[in-house]
């Protein structure tokens, strides 16, 4: 074998790397060749060192902790089996049908639909109760005398002027608030708007 | 390695895997345990060789243990399950190392392997061990050097010696694993073994003149206790 034999056509001999014409030329190089020789036995060495000392490693963690790891893969092997029936169980079996479409709509933005409901919801009755009375209505109110069953409007003072938000806290959304003039007077409006949500996903 | 790790090693029985597999596919718990408990081990020496840290090992053996048994439908058996199991610890003990990478030696993986650019301090050592490893690895302190040896190895070296000593990886199969040329892995793996060629040496070469005299004292021991 040439001085300059590459260390690592040695290497790539002793991995099995070389095609069978490139290993034989090799090998009839190495028979000549004592020092290159020595290097590939070194490198099969170093494998035999490196695999006994892993595989001598591996075997002396106790089994108590590989049991232990088995109870942690089979938990996690429940969880996964949980999760595949659940995501089935949401994907309807027939297809077809207005209202299986709204259906399925719904299923998947269930979410949304509700908080939208319970804003619109509350919206609505801040509204009203936000909302200036009319001329009629400060009259049937002056006239009511303060009965028992009455409800009297102390949210919000008649001034003629637009309510006045001091704060909003709408967690897990963004709110907004409109003043809207009609001839009933001015009616506020907060629009909540919820923030999109990934869970269930 | 125990019983089961040889077993596992020998791939005497491919066809018990298979079954196995089918049997854990159809719901079988037991099934799947029975290939956790052939290969678990072997599992954990291939991750340990990467990580070079128990928990962190355990944490990957876990992990692929799960992710196995959640896609046992894509395993097709064109190889055994094994094959396939060491893949998945492998990505996930390198995809480990990418996200907790820390601050590593400096790597010669760029540098070309060109002829003459492997002698002097750059070449592979002629001589590791000069007599049986399997007899050096008896002794606590050369064990404790290659451990030492492997640690100060970057990453994606160990990565790379670990792979091809430990599994038999072709330069191929560890290029497609870790994303590279292989270029870059003959380079990763050249290094990698100069290395602890490098740190190895001279330890071995003192402990074993010391084990020869002791092997010299315990054959004339014998001979005396014989005659």
């Amino acid at each position: 074998m040439s001085k300059k034999q590459h260390d690592a056509d040695l290497m790539a001999f002793a991995d099995g790397e070389l095609d069978e014409k490139q290993s034989r030329e090799l090998e009839d190089a190495l028979a000549r060749d004592s020092g290159a020789r020595a290097k590939v036995d070194a490198i099969g060495e170093l494998g035999d060192l490196l695999r006994g000392h892993l595989e001598l490693g591996a075997d002396a963690v106790p089994s108590k902790k590989f049991d232990a790891l088995w109870r942690e893969i089979d938990k996690g092997i429940e969880r996964e089996g949980v999760a595949e029936p659940a995501k089935a169980a949401a994907v309807p079996t027939e297809a077809g049908g207005f209202m299986r479409k709204v259906g399925r709509w719904f299923d998947r933005y269930r979410g949304h639909v509700l908080t939208g409901a319970v804003s619109a919801g509350a919206v609505a009755a801040l509204a009203l109760l936000l909302r200036n009375p009319t001329p009629e209505m400060r009259d049937q109110q002056a006239g009511s005398g303060g009965g028992s069953n009455k409800i009297e409007p102390t949210l919000v003072k008649d001034t003629h002027e637009p309510a006045e938000i001091e704060s909003l806290d709408t967690p897990d959304g963004t709110g907004t608030v409109f003043n809207l003039e009609d001839e009933d007077g001015t009616t506020t409006v907060i629009w909540v708007t919820p923030d999109d949500t990934v869970e269930g996903i | 390695m125990n019983k089961e790790g040889q077993r596992a090693s020998t791939g005497r029985d491919p066809v018990d895997d298979r079954e196995l597999v089918e049997s854990a596919r159809k719901g079988d718990r037991e099934a799947f345990r029975t290939l956790f408990e052939r290969y678990h081990r072997r599992a954990y020496a291939l991750a340990f060789g990467v990580l070079r840290h128990q928990d962190d090992a355990l944490d990957v053996v876990q992990d692929a243990f799960i992710k196995a048994h959640k896609y046992l439908d894509k395993f097709e058996g064109n190889s055994s399950f094994y094959t396939w199991l060491y893949r998945i610890v492998m990505n996930l003990a390198i995809d480990h190392l990418r996200k907790h990478r820390r601050t590593r030696p400096v790597e010669l993986d760029e540098q070309h392997l060109e002829e003459g650019s492997t002698t002097g301090d750059d070449s592979l050592l002629p001589k590791i061990l000069g007599a049986n490893p399997g007899r050096a690895l008896l002794d606590k302190e050369i064990r404790a050097r290659i451990d030492q040896a492997l640690g100060e190895l970057s990453e994606n070296h160990r990565a790379v010696l670990v792979m091809r000593e430990l599994e038999g990886l072709s330069y191929e199969e560890m290029a497609q694993a870790m994303g590279c040329s292989k270029g870059t892995i003959m380079s990763r793996l050249f290094h990698a073994r100069k290395n602890m060629q490098k740190r190895l040496a001279d330890l071995v070469d003192h402990k074993i003149v010391e084990n020869e005299n002791e092997d010299a004292t315990d054959d004339a021991a014998a001979s005396g206790s014989r005659a």
